[in-house]
């Protein structure tokens, strides 16, 4: 085989194909920026707006606008940084009274742009990840993460970071994967003191540093628990500490964790409360025909907010705490496998099942959340086949979940679109990777017995469907 | 109790369409199960064909069901605004799922916007909607967890696969060697040339629709706007007066206001296109009071015809073109075929200019593409029918029509029966004129009628700054005031058919099929470069043969690009289009240099070039590079306020001419290499 060559044209030529896919990516991103943006465009001015002109004790108590900051503190700092390049290009993007709902060009290209750049990170993570990959799942898992269409629905046309917190994320997969644990654990605090909604997937990293990183002796493991508790608590000194000396610190609490908001979201995800929701609905009608006395709740799911009132009017109300143990419940699995064999090859997949199980069972969660779990189950996509059908099935419809977030008609053939290039593309990487493979697995089982059948195979006689049954068949074997 | 009845009624209503849709697409594919078409992509092709497919019924039903419910809502309590506009929100994208046409949304939004007050009790059916839609959401996961089972799609094959036996498979599996490009292409090349081309023209269409995001030429700039206003124009025109009176200046059809300037094609594809505008949107096609008519619905109506004219026309002639010019060359390599899909589809003049200026020069350029891809497979009537179409498109197609007329006679008269085969291509030719011409050939009065439109000679020789002959010499020479209109009438005639003979005798005398794409080039160009009224965007007539030949020409094809691309600067900048030409010219440049595929390129053409040529033309990149940005950031002085547009023109001038030097020496080498060829033969 050629990886021989690959080996020795590796570092030049690799690095430049990532940053193609990248750019022509940006290219169509540019494109995009006169596209439709959501409310999260304007949050994110005014944050910007008011983290330049506010002093930090201030940040989290401001209420200029309805759009108050909610992100952890890294987040805000990000933002104070990106709002001195703003300030350069035009100063009323960050002037936090006359700058409330700002529309001019000068914001938009900005704001996009900076989305567009922050991706970076991404690409990096992904690089980071990939560096010591066989270069066919490496092309095709850049293929997955850069071309991602939930991230351009979510990033450059709905408006948000995502690219680049997840970009931390598969940083942090990567130094798992290569064994640096401490430094994994480090970007991973780091990851939470940016978004704290990645805190779902704080259990398996408990479990799998403690014992993959810690488990060596008592000395030596207390050491390291030792060293590891002091990076992380120096993270998130590093984040919270200016807010704790300037007595903030229970406002952000509040702030960050709205459990008055209700058990979904607006715009639903497509989670396990739908269908009690559903169920309770059913019940209800159920039995107020058949004569029981039901009082039909006052709130209403779909406004996001809700009082002291049950919303329910059969089932059961619930509360975060449940939603809390739910999740916990489901990861026990994962954490139990964790804890006997802490491998750096599953992590990732580990990872990935945490934020599925966040985005099943937790509170209020947004259908953006998909993508906590769709890009780093492409690092698991290409392992082998039974992993890339679950992920061609899984990013399909995740990315479907995604487009009631643009209704507007303008961006309909956009959405669409997407999925279908994205789809189009996975059929054909997935189908190119396990294909070969197979084929030339089924040639080899078969090389010394039938010599006549591979050679008709191989001319493409036979059906594709047959040689690819009989090249997973011979792959599960193998395994 | 009532308000809950009604919300009921509501689901009920929703689950139906939802069922439908579902039933529907799982019936779609049911039929065909055995057929191994299927899978998950084949219900999003069935989808992106319904959004295509906008005469769908049930976007009447919701949008007449949901006006219904909202007047019967707006009587009751009233909300605060911002959740009245979060219901309204929830509205659209329920909308949209479970009916999935964006134009019931689009519908609907005028209304919505009209009626802010919303009662308590669409807050419950509104989640009754979202509980259907949920429910949708699931028996489509649960659809297509089934397909994946049971066709096995990873492994199951679709009908790209059945296209691609048909055409394309025979022309790769024999003679595509794997080369060290491939590799780095395998997940795009590992099937039939007809994925990889599927694949790309989905990529261009989102391309497409990304660059018609953005205003049009005279967004917003009455009185006479810009093409986008002509075209509606002509819509309006068509749909509402009777065929006789299209071109012809009445109380009820003013010439003056954007008349219709091109043939009947275009009258009648403005017609059809009308018929779909009124469908949706009836006041932007209304005689009279539609002038000047700019929503946002009108808009978006406007680019889906442009849009549903480019896919359905241009790329499939693209992909005709392809799967025949490969089968002829014998050293194609599939990647070397993706990226010319790709050139082809992704060409940024035409996007820019039709997508984001807005014409429909998709079409006549799809019709010249579909004709020459049949001369290559020597079709020659199905050719000789497709370029008449395309002449009575836009009559600019006519730049063609030499390379066209002389290829075809050459390879007529080395027939049995010269005068039989050429009778029989003119006869097509006239039945096909006669058919487009029906509606005018009742008398000589309407044909000259219209004729007299097609040619607008009293505009002048040249307009605006176009980088050609005429216009870059009455720098010096000043034509109009030296001549009469008639006389540069015939001085440019003769100028245009000297310049173009050579390349016709050419193919006269040696007619070939890389000939024919050279003499194509070297019309059109010579056509563009010197003959009458020509405007800026007619680049792209020159620029097509170019894109047919970049495989050739890879260079130069690059060069034309970059030029065509800065002579229609200005005119772009008008547009406002700015952004998309960056984001355009930047797709381009990376896909012409996409990693593992210039390799074997740049060595071939590096021996073409000698390394004073290189420095040349990286000077004059850079050149053009500063002009672009001196353009857009600097004031031209007060005495010549049209300095830099001139300085774009002489700059782009030259080079045109260079490059229709090049290619005329070129076409005429090849003769020559035959030549020799075959005498070393007869040795």
């Amino acid at each position: 085989m050629s990886s021989m060559e690959d080996q020795t044209r590796r570092p030049n030529s690799t690095s430049k194909l990532l940053l193609w896919f990248f750019s022509i990516s940006a290219c169509l991103k540019l494109l995009l920026i006169p596209s439709y943006h959501s409310t999260d465009f304007e949050v994110h001015r005014h944050w910007l707006a008011l983290t330049r002109s506010l002093p930090l004790s201030n940040w989290y108590s401001d209420e200029t606008s309805p759009w108050t900051l909610d992100y952890p503190p890294f987040f805000a700092y990000f933002e104070r940084s990106l709002s001195l390049f703003a300030h350069l290009v035009d100063p009323r993007i960050v002037d936090i009274y006359n700058g409330l709902e700002y529309k001019a060009n000068s914001v938009i290209y900005f704001q996009r742009i900076s989305v567009i750049l922050s991706d970076l990170c991404l690409v990096y993570g992904v690089y980071r990840l990939t560096k010591n990959l066989e270069e066919k799942r490496r092309d095709l898992m850049w293929v997955l993460v850069v071309w991602s269409p939930g991230l351009m629905i979510v990033d450059h046309i709905h408006f948000q970071y995502n690219g680049f917190l997840l970009g931390w994320l598969l940083l942090s997969i990567s130094c798992l994967q290569e064994g640096k644990d401490l430094m994994g654990g480090f970007l991973f605090a780091v990851l939470l003191c940016f978004k704290h909604l990645f805190a779902v997937a704080a259990p398996v990293y408990f479990v799998y540093l403690l014992r993959h990183y810690c488990w060596k002796g008592f000395v030596r493991g207390f050491g390291r628990l030792s060293l590891m508790s002091a990076v992380v608590v120096a993270v998130f000194a590093a984040a919270y500490g200016p807010f704790i000396y300037h007595g903030q610190i229970q406002q952000i609490i509040r702030r960050m964790f709205p459990f008055g908001r209700g058990l979904c979201h607006a715009y639903w995800a497509p989670n396990f409360w739908v269908f009690y929701i559903i169920l309770d609905k059913v019940l209800s009608f159920i039995l107020r025909r058949l004569g029981f006395d039901i009082q039909i709740p006052a709130a209403s799911f779909t406004g996001g907010l809700v009082g002291d009132s049950s919303p329910f009017a059969v089932l059961p109300r619930v509360t975060p705490a449940t939603t809390f143990i739910l999740v916990l419940l489901a990861l026990s699995p994962c954490l139990i496998r964790a804890w006997g064999n802490p491998r750096p090859g599953l992590i990732a997949r580990w990872i990935a099942y945490a934020y599925m199980c966040g985005f099943l069972f937790g509170w209020h969660v947004h259908e953006k959340a998909a993508l906590h779990f769709v890009i780093p189950l492409a690092i698991v996509a290409v392992q082998s086949l039974e992993d890339a059908k679950h992920y061609f099935m899984l990013s399909i419809v995740s990315c479907y979940s995604l487009f009631p977030l643009l209704y507007e008609a303008q961006e309909y053939p956009i959405k669409v679109m997407l999925l279908i290039l994205h789809s189009i593309l996975m059929w054909l990487g997935f189908s190119a990777l396990f294909n070969e493979k197979s084929v030339t697995k089924a040639a080899n089982k078969k090389k010394g017995t039938q010599l006549e059948v591979k050679g008709s195979r191989e001319r493409g006689t036979l059906d594709e469907g047959g040689a690819m049954k009989a090249g997973t068949n011979s792959f599960k074997i193998l395994l | 109790m009532g308000k809950y009845k009604n919300a009921n009624i509501g689901t009920a209503r929703e689950k139906n369409t939802v069922k439908n849709n579902s039933a529907a697409s799982s019936k779609g594919s049911g039929s065909k199960f055995d057929a191994l078409i299927g899978g998950v992509e084949k219900m999003l092709v069935e989808k992106e064909r319904e959004v295509l497919n906008k005469f769908n019924p049930l976007i009447w039903s919701s949008s007449s069901s949901s006006s219904s419910s909202s007047s019967s809502s707006s009587s009751s309590a009233t909300l605060d605004n911002r959740t009245a506009i979060k219901i309204a929100a929830d509205r659209h994208h329920v909308n949209i799922h479970v009916v999935r046409s964006p134009l019931a949304v689009a519908l609907q939004r005028s209304q919505i916007r009209s009626s802010d007050r919303k009662g308590q009790d669409w807050t419950d059916s509104l989640l009754s909607i979202h509980l259907s839609f949920h429910i949708g959401q699931c028996i489509i996961l649960l659809c297509a967890v089934k397909l994946i089972k049971t066709n096995g799609l990873l492994t199951g094959l679709s009908r790209e696969r059945q296209m691609g036996k048909k055409k394309a498979e025979k022309v790769t599996d024999d003679k595509v060697e794997v080369d060290n490009g491939d590799h780095v292409w395998w997940w795009l090349i590992c099937r039939s040339i007809g994925a990889s081309f599927l694949c790309i023209s989905v990529f261009a269409l989102l391309i497409r629709v990304a660059v018609s995001l953005h205003p049009y030429s005279g967004a917003g700039n009455p009185p006479k706007f810009g093409d986008y206003e002509a075209q509606r124009h002509w819509m309006e025109i068509t749909l509402n007066l009777p065929a006789k009176e299209w071109y012809r200046n009445s109380t009820i059809n003013d010439l003056g206001y954007w008349g219709l300037d091109y043939p009947p094609l275009t009258a009648y594809q403005s017609y059809v296109h009308g018929l779909f505008l009124r469908c949706f949107d009836p006041d932007s096609v209304s005689l009279f009071t539609s002038r000047g008519h700019e929503t946002n619905l009108g808009k978006l109506l406007m680019r889906w015809t442009v849009l549903s004219s480019d896919a359905l026309i241009f790329f499939p002639a693209v992909f005709g073109f392809v799967s025949v010019y490969h089968t002829s060359r014998t050293s194609s390599r599939k990647t070397d075929i993706v990226w010319h899909i790709a050139m082809l589809l992704l060409g940024p003049c035409l996007i820019l200019i039709d997508h984001g200026h807005f014409q429909y020069n998709c079409i006549s350029l799809g019709l010249t593409v579909g004709a020459v891809a049949a001369i290559l497979s020597q079709k020659e009537l199905v050719a000789s029918v497709l370029f008449t179409l395309a002449l009575n498109h836009k009559q600019m197609s006519a730049y063609f029509a030499p390379a066209f007329l002389s290829h075809l006679l050459g390879k007529c008269l080395r027939r049995k029966h010269p005068l039989l085969e050429v009778t029989k291509l003119g006869l097509v030719v006239i039945g096909t004129f006669a058919v487009i011409w029906w509606p005018y050939l009742h008398s000589t009065d309407a044909i000259f009628e219209v004729l007299s439109r097609l040619a607008p000679f009293e505009r002048g020789i040249y307009e605006d700054y176009v980088a050609n002959f005429w216009c870059t010499t009455s720098i010096l020479i000043k034509w109009k005031r030296l001549f009469t209109t008639q006389t540069l009438k015939i001085i440019s005639l003769t100028a245009t058919v000297l310049t173009c003979l050579p390349s016709m005798v050419q193919q006269l005398l040696a007619p070939s099929s890389k000939g024919f794409l050279y003499g194509l080039l070297n019309s059109s160009l010579s056509f563009y470069l010197f003959s009458f009224q020509v405007h800026e965007k007619s680049i792209l007539l020159p620029l097509l043969p170019a894109s047919l030949l970049a495989l050739e020409e890879p260079r130069p094809f690059k060069w034309l690009t970059h030029l065509a691309l800065f002579s229609m600067f200005p005119l772009l900048c008008r547009d406002k289009l700015v952004l998309p030409y960056v984001a355009l010219y930047a797709l381009f440049t990376l896909l012409y240099h996409a990693p593992g595929q210039c390799s074997g390129r740049s060595k071939t053409s590096k021996t073409d070039y000698s390394s004073v040529a290189s420095n040349m033309t990286g000077l004059l990149y850079l050149c053009s590079f500063i002009l672009h940005i001196v353009y857009l950031t600097m004031c031209p002085p007060e005495k010549l306020p049209f300095l830099f547009e001139a300085v774009i023109m002489l700059l782009c001038f030259s080079q045109f001419m260079l490059f229709a030097f090049y290619t005329n020496a070129k076409q005429w080498l090849l003769s020559k290499r035959s030549i020799t060829e075959k005498e070393k033969k007869h040795i």
